[in-house]
């Protein structure tokens, strides 16, 4: 899962600050040597819990080389190190991976290092001059002016409730686009559709976690990961947004930015533009709604992927269920490909990987496109109780209101994420899409998503030193670009 | 035969007087060849040992094909995870390398067709060969339709064939189109193709040396004796294929222009692409056309039939459709800021100034765009090096132009957090490459065993064929004594 602020996958790295990064002339990726050497023979350290106390030492210098990640917003003059990485075999689940970071640490100074305190005596950081490869899932981090997020402060939103739905030019649009295209009929008595409240949401991605586990979604592995080829189907994108705007395309980074989250899924356009290019009709419309994927019958142009919008579906390069996922030695002198050789690669999960499934969900093959279903399982299954509910009588054989919900929304801390009924009025999403703050995105492509968006209304203190640095994600008249 | 090569080859500088000259053409066949000469000349090719650089040529662009096909394998056999693609860029140089083949396979059923409908004559001498290349460079292009696919033994779902699902292709998908038009497109080009074959065929038969030989051409030649009543019936047949072709010409790209016009995304949902497209189609094909035929017009010593005004007026249909591509690009631009949408806007900017910039410099900007200007003028068109030089700038700038158009638009759209790069493996270099080893392979074979200018037509291009030809004062014999 990829780190909710940084993006970074499979590893952990030395988290600086880009002023931080300017000085050392340090870029992501670089390798850095932190040295640190222990506070020198002032009061000596309390019993360590060593058998054998040994006799007062040269102040022992512990080293560590991790790659550097150039974060915005983290503190100047400060590296901040994840623990609890640097294993050299995750076995089926992937590879080495991170660095170490306990061997900074002692048992009498075990949560941080404080250069100038009395923990230790110096810390030196060097830089190494090797690279290390890092695989992020996001690489470009400027929200570019687009209308995506919309978030305001509480007075804008106090003047102007209905500030959401005038961005991107969403309010200049007529209510009713043309189309070209005649769509099937969405009469289905329940309607399916999500609100998610970026008032709520803190990024935390435990719906992506939680979408991984329910839809057999496949790991991947690093080196897949830095291709750009992750599989989740459900994605947090985080933009920085500053004040002073930057040009990340110019290397510059934005300084004390803003950090907003977007949770990104299949949409469920009601005009999905996947559909009316797929050749084979293996993406179509149901009547409830939901864009639907037929497995078997996808061939993998990749075509539908290509005209989303919102790029969330996701196609298997490999047989990612079927391969193992670290690098793998393949016939010996023949491991100079770093990717799958197939005739000569293992195929296969064991049966610890197999049990992990999920029963309800197609495990699906390579070659394949896949995305979002609204945990259609999780429909079916509730309307198949209904109906078996309702037995003879099926004039009531409604999924009750709000009776059961995706994993993605199961899971979220917050209920940030609401799905339901749209079509009926009394429920929980249809209740939140009246709200002021709802919009939808990419209105003027006339795609009718039925995932729509919660404006994010912050209410910063006004003697908060930053506090103009808050709710300024949303474009704005004047810093248009071009 | 060999004896007459010694004759001086350009006859221009002859001066007439002026009352004869607006009268009379420069002919197309210089030297005043005789019918028989061109069909030692042309059937000479096919039926003399092959020289020395051929077998080397042949050799290397088999060797080339064969380690391609061994990519394919390998991208078949393990996966589409073997190319560079990734999650924003769904498509590269697979879609890249079709529309580049099939753009090339443009030229050849242009010049059977439509100049033959226009009555050029002069397209006598290279339509055999560029027809040839049209059909190898489909066969290259139906490649990539066919493997990008993530699951290439499911394919033939794209095909509307009746099954027990009651499922059909989906019939608003252009990629089902692509799959229609360039089957049409292949099958008529190769009755056309054959249809003209058939009199040289004939004639390679008559001339067979060996049992086998004969029997081949004689195969292929169906029974071709050459009576009128055969040249009534070919005649018919060849003029029925091309008014069948001529709409092809300009439908086959059209639709290939729809994958990306009928799309969403910024720069590929233009209006203008169609025709962009064909012209553009045009212009890499005669490039392609004269990178093949200017060095075997050296090599088989062929400087009467292709003469440099046979060079010259390609030239000229490249610079014209080399400046509609140019105005494309320019109108492109114009629009995108015309019409104020941001993401346009941003599209187009990030085509010259983003990551994939030197793309547009070199390949669209100097090698489609600047390049074919040289032919405005009449040293160039003539002299072999510039229009050598200029063809393979198009080669390239053709293929560029494709790749910023396909990546250019996937890899930066609406949703920054999904933009990323593509950086190809050399599973993709070496598929591109193959299947120019696959090209040039079918090229050279082609040129082994088939006349690779159509003898019958060029021999209607000279002026002894010409029933109405008058012979003022002597003019004619003046200027091709």
């Amino acid at each position: 899962m990829p780190d909710p602020i940084t993006k970074l996958t499979w590893d952990n790295a030395a988290l600086i600050s880009p002023r931080y990064a300017k000085t050392l002339d340090l870029e992501t990726g670089d390798l850095i040597r932190i040295a640190v050497s222990e506070a020198a023979s002032t009061p000596p350290p309390p019993a360590e819990g060593q058998p054998a106390p040994p006799p007062p030492p040269q102040p022992a210098v512990r080293e560590l080389e991790i790659a550097v990640l150039v974060a915005p917003g983290h503190a100047d003059n400060s590296i901040t190190i994840p623990l609890g990485y640097g294993r050299y075999s995750l076995n089926n689940v992937g590879e080495r991976s991170g660095f170490n970071g306990y061997l900074l640490r002692t048992p009498n100074n075990p949560h941080y290092i404080v250069a100038d305190g009395k923990a230790v005596g110096s810390v030196t950081v060097k830089k190494v001059g090797r690279k290390y490869p890092f695989s992020i899932t996001q690489d470009h981090f400027s929200i570019e002016g687009r209308g995506l997020v919309r978030e305001a402060p509480l007075e804008h939103y106090r003047e102007d409730p209905e500030f959401a739905k005038k961005i991107a030019g969403d309010d200049e649009l007529p209510a009713k686009l043309p189309s070209l295209y005649t769509h099937p009929p969405l009469n289905a008595a329940q309607q399916w559709g999500m609100t998610i409240d970026l008032n709520v949401c803190t990024g935390c991605s435990a719906c992506v976690v939680a979408c991984q586990a329910e839809n057999n979604v496949p790991v991947v592995g690093k080196l897949q990961v830095s291709h750009g080829r992750a599989m989740h189907w459900l994605r947090i994108d985080r933009y920085f947004a500053s004040e002073h705007g930057f040009d990340q395309d110019k290397g510059e980074l934005p300084e004390d930015p803003e950090m907003v989250h977007q949770p990104m899924m299949c949409q469920h356009c009601e005009n999905a533009p996947c559909e009316t290019v797929c050749p084979v009709n293996a993406t179509i419309h149901s009547e409830d709604g939901l864009n639907v994927m037929a497995y078997n019958r996808c061939v993998g142009t990749r075509y539908c992927a290509n005209n989303c919008p919102f790029k969330v579906r996701r196609f298997n390069f490999f047989d990612y269920n079927q391969r193992p996922v670290g690098k793998k030695k393949i016939a010996g002198a023949l491991n100079i490909y770093k990717e799958y050789f197939a005739p000569l690669t293992d195929k296969g999960a064991p049966d610890t990987i197999k049990l992990s499934k999920n029963p309800n969900v197609t495990v699906r093959m390579r070659g394949v496109m896949e995305k979002c279903t609204f945990c259609v399982q999780r429909i079916e299954e509730a309307k198949i109780a209904a109906r078996v509910r309702a037995g003879a009588s099926p004039a009531d054989n409604k999924i009750p209101r709000d009776s059961f919900t995706t994993a993605c929304a199961q899971a979220c801390p917050n209920e940030a994420i609401v799905f339901g009924d749209i079509r009926d009025p009394e429920s929980k999403v249809s209740k939140m899409k009246l709200q002021d703050r709802n919009y939808r995105l990419l209105q003027y492509l006339n795609v009718n998503t039925r995932v729509s968006y919660l404006a994010r209304i912050r209410n910063p203190n006004p003697k908060m030193p930053d506090a103009h640095k808050i709710g300024i994600a949303s474009p704005n008249e004047k810093e248009e670009k071009m | 035969m060999e004896g007459a090569v010694a004759v001086p080859e350009v006859i221009e500088g002859e001066e007439l007087a002026p009352t004869e000259k607006p009268l009379t053409r420069v002919p197309l066949v210089l030297n005043r060849r005789s019918y028989g000469w061109l069909t030692e000349r042309i059937a000479g090719a096919v039926e003399n040992r092959a020289p020395r650089w051929w077998w080397v040529a042949f050799a290397v662009t088999a060797a080339i094909a064969g380690f391609g096909l061994f990519c394919l394998g390998y991208q078949i056999s393990t996966g589409v995870g073997t190319w560079g693609l990734n999650h924003p860029v769904g498509w590269a140089w697979d879609i890249t390398n079709f529309v580049f083949w099939i753009g090339i396979g443009h030229a050849g059923t242009l010049i059977s067709a439509i100049l033959y409908l226009l009555r050029q004559k002069w397209r006598t001498s290279i339509n055999r060969s560029a027809e040839a290349m049209t059909l190898f460079a489909v066969i290259c292009a139906a490649i990539f339709p066919g493997i990008h696919v993530g699951r290439v033994w499911m394919a033939w779902y794209l095909a509307p064939l009746p099954n027990n699902y009651g499922i059909w292709p989906n019939f608003r998908s252009p990629l089902m189109w692509d799959v229609f038009a360039v089957s049409t497109y292949f099958t008529v080009s190769v009755l056309f193709w054959y249809t003209g074959l058939v009199p040289d065929l004939g004639t390679l038969r008559d001339r067979a040396t060996s049992k086998i030989k004969k029997f081949l051409y004689g195969i292929f030649a169906l029974g071709w004796r050459g009576s009128n009543r055969h040249w009534r019936h070919y005649e018919m047949a060849y003029l029925l294929l091309a008014g069948i072709s001529t709409p092809l010409v300009l439908s086959v790209h059209s639709v290939v222009s729809f994958d990306f016009a009928t799309s969403i995304l910024p720069t590929w949902h233009t209006t203008i692409f169609p025709p962009y497209f064909v012209a553009g189609a045009i212009f890499g094909g005669f490039a392609m056309v004269l990178t093949l035929m200017l060095p075997a017009r050296a090599l088989f010593k062929l400087h009467d039939i292709i003469t440099l005004q046979h060079i010259d007026k390609m030239a000229k249909i490249i610079l014209l459709t080399g400046s509609i591509v140019s105005y494309a690009y320019a109108m492109e631009f114009f629009i995108a800021w015309y019409s104020g949408n941001q993401y346009e806007r941003f599209a187009f900017w990030n085509r010259v100034l983003g990551p994939y910039w030197w793309y547009w410099w070199v390949g669209m900007l100097f090698c489609n765009a600047l390049s074919p200007q040289l032919f405005w003028f009449r040293w160039c068109r003539r002299n072999v090096y510039v229009v050598y030089f200029v063809c393979m700038c198009v080669n390239a700038g053709m293929w560029f132009e494709r790749f910023i158009i396909i990546v250019g638009g996937l890899h930066r759209d609406f949703l920054p957090s999904s933009w990323g790069l593509f950086i190809p493996t050399w599973v993709d270099i070496w598929t591109f490459i193959g299947t120019h080893g696959i090209f040039l392979s079918l090229f050279l074979l082609f040129i082994r065993f088939l006349p690779m200018i159509a003898m019958s037509e060029v021999k209607t291009a000279l002026p002894e064929s010409d029933v109405h030809a008058q012979h003022p004062a002597g003019a004619m014999e003046k200027e091709h004594a």
